[in-house]
């Protein structure tokens, strides 16, 4: 989604700095236990967004939460930020460090969904071949919408590759209007 | 009702899915951002084009106008309300065009090509980008053809030639669409035998409306069709509910279909109605875009707007087929201010323009052209001599006229020659005025002017003008219909012509004067 300039320093500074100090490996960790925390709960998300609830309570709170089971190197970096009043961006700047940090080490992600959960023996030959087109590493997200009736949507950045069956429906509806996909 | 078997339906069915290929479809999309007021903001398209068209979900529309740091400001060609915020939005990898061919002819359709007249679809398979760079020099030749308008005042003093651009100004209620409308009309001749054999191209005509009530375009649409003018015309409508995005692209939707023509060597007439509406829409959607204003809150390219348009009416050279495309463009005035600023911009981008004002169509003067400060650029070499011949002294006697009429009204001591004047500007005023929809062939007109700028009106009572000219063309219709001929076919006023008119006339007099 759309993201905040300021995010986009400040995770630029920390993979700059993850990079330097050769901790890419312990701050995606660190970043994705934060985000799975954000994700399972929305109280956590709210209480940091929340501009009447003192830094000095966030902070505390943090600490708490975080303070035993993340680097202490990312520790530090959440609360410079508590410090500078930038907390309620915090979400946004995680995400962008992981879309960063799949970028320098050329891993694509992959929205895949389709209409039925696929076994990863059916997983394997369309990553192969997305790997192939793309001339990167692919990690799936996988989601499963019904109504797609058969076949696969996969989304990758601006670009849908759309092999549904929902799809060619639609496609062919409009052959059968117009005679040719065509506007108007 | 034919009888169609069920195997010949599944057929052509099979035909049209054959067509079909199925493939992975790969295409690049965005999320909407923020839609409102016609305008959607949309995250990705990061490899969208200015000015392509974006699909948006039901069937809506849209093209790219910004391209932000981090997002694409579009507009909608459809029902905002029909898009959400999280949308998809597809690229269609095409600019704005629109279809055209001579099936849309006789037609009434939106600016993007879709027909609002119910006659089913229509059947061409070109299209053409809606913006597209004016014509250089090189493929360009002065304008030299007359188009006639069938308006005695316009075709005698102020011409209009093939590809010219004539500018038709003035306050609301003044008879702007009403010149417009004739002009259309009076190009019906062009598509007949006759004006084949006489050697005049037909000329195709393209009604934009811009901004109007739909009550209007119908009207128009009707009237044209009762003179018969729709077979050879298309109207394009941006009514003023249809979102400001249609009402910005309208004009140029009507630029494309008028060269179409001109590049297959025929001639075009395109009338925009009006290009001030087309100047507010566009400033509507320039702030809602949060482009910066300026002047009377217009973006700083309004005048690219209008000139870029303009500038695509032309007459092609000879080895492009010499077609043309002539532009009639038309402002509406506040309170006759002609230097606010749009009119200031069409005004120096057209070449010429037709000046009517309100004070002299409540005076009864109709229509309610302003002859002194209505001019065209370069219409004059494209008049045919017979008219030239005859108007030359008809702009002089009517500005002498004017320069005295406002003395005349103080007393009535005036001496002999300042009476002639009077009396000659006055007839010549009568002569001018026209009803509406009654265009007049060229031949007529110059037969009218000569009678009037050669003193033979002097004499009739002024409210007897008017019957004086009906029954003289009637009656060199009937008697001398070879002064029409001669004046149609050599398109000049011989001699012998000459002496035949003023024979005719002389004898038409001695009549009429029995019966005043």
């Amino acid at each position: 989604m759309a993201v905040n300039k300021v995010a986009v320093k400040y995770a630029k500074s920390l993979l700059d700095f993850a990079e330097e100090r050769n901790a890419l490996q312990t701050f995606s960790k660190d970043v994705d236990a934060v985000l799975h925390a954000f994700g399972q709960t929305d109280e956590v998300k709210r209480f940091f967004k929340n501009p009447i609830i003192k830094a000095k309570d966030k902070a505390a709170v943090f600490s708490s939460l975080f303070k035993e089971r993340v680097s202490n190197e990312f520790f530090e970096f959440v609360s410079l930020m508590i410090r500078k009043g930038r907390e309620n961006v915090l979400e946004e700047v995680l995400l962008s460090f992981v879309e960063y940090k799949n970028e320098a080490l050329g891993i694509v992600p992959v929205a895949l969904t389709t209409s039925y959960p696929l076994s990863s023996q059916e997983l394997e030959p369309i990553k192969t071949a997305f790997e192939k087109i793309l001339n990167k590493k692919v990690l799936f997200t996988l989601a499963v919408d019904e109504r797609l009736i058969g076949g696969f949507v996969a989304k990758c950045k601006d670009q849908i590759y759309d092999a549904s069956l929902q799809h060619q429906l639609a496609l062919i509806k409009t052959q059968l209007k117009f005679g040719g996909p065509s506007l108007n | 009702m034919v009888d169609l078997k069920p195997d010949e339906i599944t057929a052509i069915i099979r035909k049209q899915i054959s067509g079909y290929q199925n493939e992975v479809d790969v295409y690049d999309f965005g999320t909407v951002l923020q839609v409102g007021d016609g305008i959607a903001r949309v995250y990705g398209l990061s490899k969208v084009m200015a000015s392509e068209l974006v699909e948006f979900p039901n069937d809506v529309f849209g093209m790219v106008l910004n391209l932000e740091e981090d997002s694409v400001g579009c507009v909608l060609f459809g029902e905002s309300s029909l898009v959400k915020e999280g949308d998809q939005v597809k690229r269609t990898g095409r600019v704005a065009s629109m279809p055209v061919g001579n099936a849309m002819l006789g037609r009434v359709i939106t600016p993007l090509g879709t027909p609002l007249d119910g006659k089913g679809p229509i059947n061409t398979d070109q299209f053409l980008p809606m913006e597209r760079k004016a014509l250089g020099v090189i493929q360009r030749q002065p304008v030299k053809e007359p188009l006639q308008t069938g308006i005695a005042a316009v075709d005698a003093m102020i011409p209009i030639g093939r590809g010219q651009r004539e500018l038709i100004i003035g306050d609301r209620q003044t008879g702007k669409t009403a010149v417009a409308i004739d002009a259309i009309i009076n190009q019906k001749f062009t598509h007949t035998e006759e004006a084949k054999n006489l050697g005049v191209n037909p000329v195709f005509c393209i009604y934009v409306a811009i901004g109007q009530k739909n009550s209007t375009v119908a009207q128009v649409v009707a009237k044209l069709q009762e003179n018969g003018a729709m077979e050879y015309s298309t109207v394009i409508a941006a009514s003023a509910s249809d979102p400001a995005p249609l009402q910005f692209i309208a004009p140029y939707a009507g630029a494309t279909l008028g060269e179409f023509f001109r590049d297959n060597g025929k001639h075009a007439l395109v009338i925009y109605d009006d290009l001030s509406k087309q100047a507010v829409a566009y400033r509507e959607l320039s702030l809602l875009l949060r482009r910066p204003p300026g002047r009377e809150a217009y973006p700083g390219d309004v005048f690219y707007l209008h000139s870029r348009l303009l500038e695509r009416a032309s007459k092609l050279s000879e080895d492009l087929g010499g077609g043309s495309l002539t532009a009639l463009p038309v402002i509406e005035t506040q309170q006759g201010d002609v230097s606010a600023y749009i009119p200031t911009n069409v005004i120096s981008i057209t070449d010429g323009q037709i000046y009517l004002e309100s004070n002299l169509f409540n005076a009864g003067v109709r229509p309610a052209i302003n002859v002194g400060i209505s001019v065209s650029r370069v219409g004059g070499n494209a008049q045919i001599k017979a008219m030239k011949k005859v108007a030359g002294s008809l702009k002089l006697d009517l500005a002498q006229y004017r320069e005295l009429e406002a003395f005349a009204k103080f007393g009535s001591d005036l001496d002999a020659s300042t009476k002639k004047i009077l009396t000659r500007g006055s007839r010549l005023v009568e002569l001018l005025k026209q009803g509406q929809y009654v265009p007049v062939p060229v031949e007529k007109q110059v037969v009218s002017i000569f009678v009037g700028t050669n003193g033979y009106l002097d004499e009739i009572p002024l409210p007897d003008v008017k019957r004086f000219e009906k029954e003289l063309l009637e009656f060199i219709e009937v008697k001398y219909p070879e002064i029409f001929k001669s004046i149609r076919e050599t398109k000049e006023l011989k001699d012998d012509t000459v002496a035949s008119l003023k024979k005719a006339v002389v004898e038409f007099t001695q009549t009429f004067k029995k019966s005043v």
